[in-house]
């Protein structure tokens, strides 16, 4: 994973990061500038799967998806932005997720006194592993069946979505027919 | 120089005056050189101000009579209605724009008194969270130094406590700060100080303001770098919950408080499921109890986290 800009949003990525802030080169901090296409060539982009265009400038950002897309068509890309005008414009330069920050801050903000237990419970979920979810693919012999028809709610607990291809079923009701490749999403400690 | 109300007010005067002075000097010039007459100021400044405020009336005696002096009134006069009626309009003009402004400002957002969020700050975060209020029907007030338009709004800086209490801070329900730390810090305790009761929320733009910040009085703090940094490695790793939390089309996720009356009822016995959707957990005292099977007993002060049933019940084929 390559991640351009080094800043306290990204630090704590696993990634080989692309900026001019940190004071010596090593294998995992390349300086030099993203909008440079030899710089992000130097980093690896033609055999890296992932790059997170993070630098605190839209503009920039952009660019970089830009330049990155055209170096490797199957890279994924994900984009951190601050303009909510610009999120269509990323995913026109071809990234494949955007996070608003706007939107994902103000997400959080909401759910904080709107569902304060609820958004406390998600954060334990998705930021510290002191509660859990598990995603079970679907076993071959409940393929076929209704969810109501299985023993699944016995055996492991309540499905509370299914992850089908990129669509998400929420809330999957009794009548629900399983799939082959079903993930069966259920929460648990 | 800026043309605002205040300079045009001082400019019309200035003219209006100079203009009566120039009128003033020609009148006595024309009396005593060409008429050979005596002139008092006062006729003077009589002839002046009954001219170009078109009264029309003079006392015998104090006109001009002479050729030279009747040219000189009708050109006085033709400039005259031009520097009062022009003078006018652009004071006028802005003046009344003014009044209807804040006449429909008054009118069409009156600020809320009660069980309202006050928002410190207007940024992009701001735009988001107002926008998403109106849909939920609950009352705001944003303060900042330059607050948004056509939303009810205390212009002013939300550390001082003049302006939170312009806002109604004592009946207040939350206050989201949502400015940089440092002014978030002093916002939260100016707020708390008001409103003991008040639910403070403040936006850490450092992740080593956290603590300060609790510490002034707010009662959750969302550290930026914390959730978009985890957000986006869960995205990078390709964990699914970021397909269920975080993505566009992420789980709801609400809550319901049980209240004394249901205290004892099984989850089964409520059909929860058919009425409101499929329970997460349970939050009992400091414990968090996930996926409760249908026998469990519930208590007051529980409260449910579920998955909220969509509008529309169609069982997903």
């Amino acid at each position: 994973m390559i991640v351009c800009g080094y800043n306290n949003t990204t630090k704590n990525l696993n990634a080989k990061f692309i900026d001019h802030s940190f004071d010596e080169e090593s294998e995992n901090f390349i300086w030099g500038n993203p909008e440079d296409p030899e710089t992000l060539k130097k980093a690896g982009i033609d055999k890296e799967d992932i790059l997170i265009a993070a630098t605190d400038d839209d503009k920039r950002n952009i660019y970089i998806t830009l330049l990155a897309r055209n170096l490797n068509p199957f890279i994924n890309i994900g984009v951190i932005l601050k303009r909510k005008e610009n999120v269509e414009k990323a995913y026109k330069a071809g990234a494949n997720n955007v996070l608003l920050e706007s939107e994902i801050i103000g997400r959080e903000i909401l759910n904080s006194f709107l569902n304060p237990r609820a958004a406390e419970l998600i954060n334990m979920v998705m930021f510290s592993d002191t509660v859990n979810m598990y995603a079970i693919q679907l076993p071959r012999m409940y393929v076929g069946h209704r969810l109501r028809d299985t023993d699944i709610r016995e055996r492991v607990g309540n499905v509370v979505a299914i992850k089908r291809g990129e669509k998400i079923i929420k809330n999957p009701g009794p009548k629900t027919l399983l799939k082959k490749g079903d993930v069966l999403i259920f929460f648990k400690k | 120089m800026a043309f605002t109300l205040k300079n045009r007010i001082i400019l019309f005067v200035l003219m209006v005056v100079s203009y009566v002075l120039f009128g003033v000097l020609g009148y006595i010039l024309i009396r005593i050189y060409v008429e050979h007459h005596t002139a008092n100021l006062t006729d003077a400044i009589y002839f002046s101000v009954a001219t170009i405020s078109t009264l029309g009336y003079y006392p015998p005696g104090t006109t001009l009579t002479s050729e030279i002096g009747k040219w000189f009134h009708i050109a006085y006069l033709t400039v005259g209605l031009g520097v009062i009626f022009g003078g006018i309009q652009t004071v006028v003009g802005p003046w009344l724009e003014m009044k209807i402004k804040k006449a429909e400002r008054g009118w069409g957002k009156p600020l809320p008194k009660d069980e309202h969020v006050i928002i410190c700050g207007n940024n992009e975060l701001t735009s988001y969270l107002t926008s998403k209020l109106k849909i939920f029907g609950i009352p705001f007030i944003v303060v900042d130094k330059n607050p948004p338009e056509n939303i009810p709004h205390v212009e002013g800086d939300c550390s001082e406590m003049v302006n939170l209490k312009k806002a109604n801070i004592g009946r207040a329900s939350a206050l989201i700060a949502l400015k940089d730390d440092k002014d978030n810090a002093i916002i939260a305790l100016t707020a708390r100080n008001l409103n003991d009761e008040v639910n403070i929320i403040s936006l850490a733009n450092s992740m080593q303001s956290e603590e300060i910040l609790k510490k002034s009085g707010a009662n959750a703090v969302i550290s930026k770098d914390k959730v978009l940094g985890s957000t986006i490695e869960l995205w990078a790793k390709g964990d699914f919950k970021y397909d269920i939390f975080a993505s566009s089309n992420r789980l709801p996720v609400n809550e319901k408080r049980i209240k004394a009356a249901l205290s004892g009822k099984k989850i089964s016995d409520l059909k929860f499921r058919e009425k409101y959707g499929t329970i997460l957990a349970v939050h009992r005292g400091d414990r968090v109890i996930t996926d409760p099977a249908p026998g469990f007993t519930l208590k007051s002060g529980d409260v449910v986290i579920y998955v909220p049933n969509e509008p529309k019940e169609g069982d997903a084929s």
